[in-house]
């Protein structure tokens, strides 16, 4: 007994205590689960509180108070939004406020998309800008869970809608920095889950509308299949959206041209000869900086978002 | 290296970036203190997600650390260890089968897996303030001042519990062995 104390020497007990280093590895599900949902409770405290000390309303602390004694006016980029809308429109603001709950199916419904892409366009900051787009293809999914509870089934212009939105929101998180890139493509993975989730909640009346709902789930799917890969590899998913709208505006040009009727096309040729000739300068000079041409639509048919593995909506 | 201080601003300022780093340097740490404590994979991960919630609960009321966010982190998890075992009786826990390494002799593999799970049913009978001084001084290898940090303790105190937790830890492997 006695010889085995004297044995037992310090560094002998911490030499065995180092046989506990090895613990069992984490299981990886859980794991990503884990920090999903401690990302998930990030944003969610992002939006929560105020995000910078600095820019909270601080017009009466003003040292000189003499000099300062108004107190600056601070106005919110939504309330200024709203403002130059009303003033724009003829004071017509409420139209602008009552539109914000506006579906699809109503009439000011595009009012609500107009206010949201000034918003939209206001925002200059990226990861800002991909937060915001973000909430938009939540909204859409909002919109269209709402309709097919309601019995009637999303336009075509509507899922449109939500396939740029989609589309927008990964190349906006793709694009970010490194780090922010992946945490973006984190939360865009969780916050779609939780929306395929709740769309599965909803029951539908028609086939056309579980068509519909099927369809969008797809939709969104694929798009949770391009954030995974997207994390592993943001710059990859980057260059592969960049192709792939390439890829669709090409093929939309051509339809659009093959659609045309010859005299559609000779009138259009006309039309172009004129402008060149009131403003002497050759077309392809004017669209190259953008001047007023034949718009091309920058969104794909419906459920055909990504690499067109989705294919419910056709 | 992390620039602890311009983290913690970052932090304090409800950033994404900076609060998403914050999980990926000090997860697996608090994990694997979780672990060793509770000797359970499942409540480790518990006691992981909750130190992370209890974390943001903090940051959300604008407080939070200023400094040593390490430190502030095993004290959260060790708080949720502490009233883990107030508020349950203690149960025996299984020997993980996940801990074998197969590309040893079955032979050496038994013997090491007893003799670990020998060390640490000793390590068990200690008081859990002399598992915390085991732990992170001979298992994580903090140096003296990084776990007195941890263990709110003056560099002294922590000596002398370290030394008291070998003795003890000592007395229960010699029982054993006898």
């Amino acid at each position: 007994m006695k010889e085995k104390k004297k044995q037992l020497s310090d560094q002998e007990m911490i030499e065995a205590l180092g046989s506990l280093k090895d613990i069992p590895a984490r299981d990886p599900v859980k794991a990503k689960s884990a920090k999903n949902g401690y990302m998930f409770e990030v944003s969610r405290l992002r939006t929560a509180v105020s995000q910078h000390t600095y820019s909270r309303h601080k017009g009466w602390k003003s040292e000189n108070i003499l000099i300062n004694r108004k107190e600056p006016f601070k106005m919110p980029t939504f309330g200024t939004i709203i403002l130059a809308i009303s003033l724009i429109i003829g004071g017509s603001g409420v139209t602008a406020v009552s539109a914000q709950n506006s579906m699809p199916d109503s009439l000011l419904y595009p009012v609500k998309l107009m206010t949201e892409n000034i918003q939209y366009g206001f925002t200059n900051d990226p990861y800002a800008k991909w937060q915001l787009s973000m909430q938009m293809t939540e909204t859409r999914l909002e919109e269209i869970r709402a309709m097919l509870s309601q019995g009637s089934v999303p336009s075509e212009a509507v899922i449109q809608q939500l396939n740029t939105r989609l589309m927008q929101t990964l190349q906006l998180a793709s694009g970010l920095e490194s780090e922010q890139a992946a945490l973006a493509l984190t939360q865009t993975q969780t916050r779609l889950e939780n929306q395929v989730q709740m769309m599965l909640q909803v029951q539908t009346e028609t086939p056309a509308g579980e068509a519909m709902k099927e369809s969008t789930q797809q939709m969104v799917r694929e798009c949770i299949r391009q954030t995974r890969d997207g994390i592993e590899d943001p710059v990859q998913l980057h260059q592969q959206l960049q192709q792939q709208l390439q890829q669709q505006l090409q093929q939309q040009t051509q339809q659009q041209l093959q659609q045309q009727t010859p005299q559609q096309l000779q009138q259009q040729t006309q039309q172009q000869l004129q402008q060149q000739l009131q403003t002497g300068t050759p077309t392809g000079y004017q669209n190259q900086y953008g001047t007023p041409h034949t718009p091309v639509k920058t969104m794909t048919p419906p459920g055909c978002f990504g690499q067109g593995q989705c294919g419910g909506g056709n | 290296m992390i620039d602890e201080q311009g983290l913690l601003l970052r932090v304090r300022q409800v950033d994404t970036t900076a609060l998403g780093l914050v999980y990926d340097y000090f997860s697996l740490p608090i994990y694997r203190y979780a672990y060793h404590m509770l000797g359970d994979t499942d409540l480790a991960e518990d006691c992981l997600a909750d130190t992370f919630k209890r974390f943001l609960q903090v940051i959300e009321v604008g407080k939070g650390p200023h400094s040593h966010l390490q430190a502030y982190l095993y004290r959260i998890a060790h708080n949720w260890i502490t009233d883990h075992y107030r508020n349950r009786n203690f149960q025996e826990v299984e020997l993980h089968e996940d801990l074998v390494d197969g590309k040893l002799d079955p032979t050496m593999e038994v013997h090491l897996r007893l003799e670990r799970e020998h060390i640490r049913e000793a390590v068990k009978q200690l008081t859990l303030e002399q598992q915390r001084v085991i732990f992170l001084k001979y298992i994580e290898e903090y140096d003296n001042k990084e776990v007195a940090r941890i263990m709110n303790k003056s560099v002294g105190s922590v000596k002398a519990l370290q030394h008291r937790a070998l003795s003890a830890l000592r007395q229960y492997l010699v029982e054993d062995v006898s």
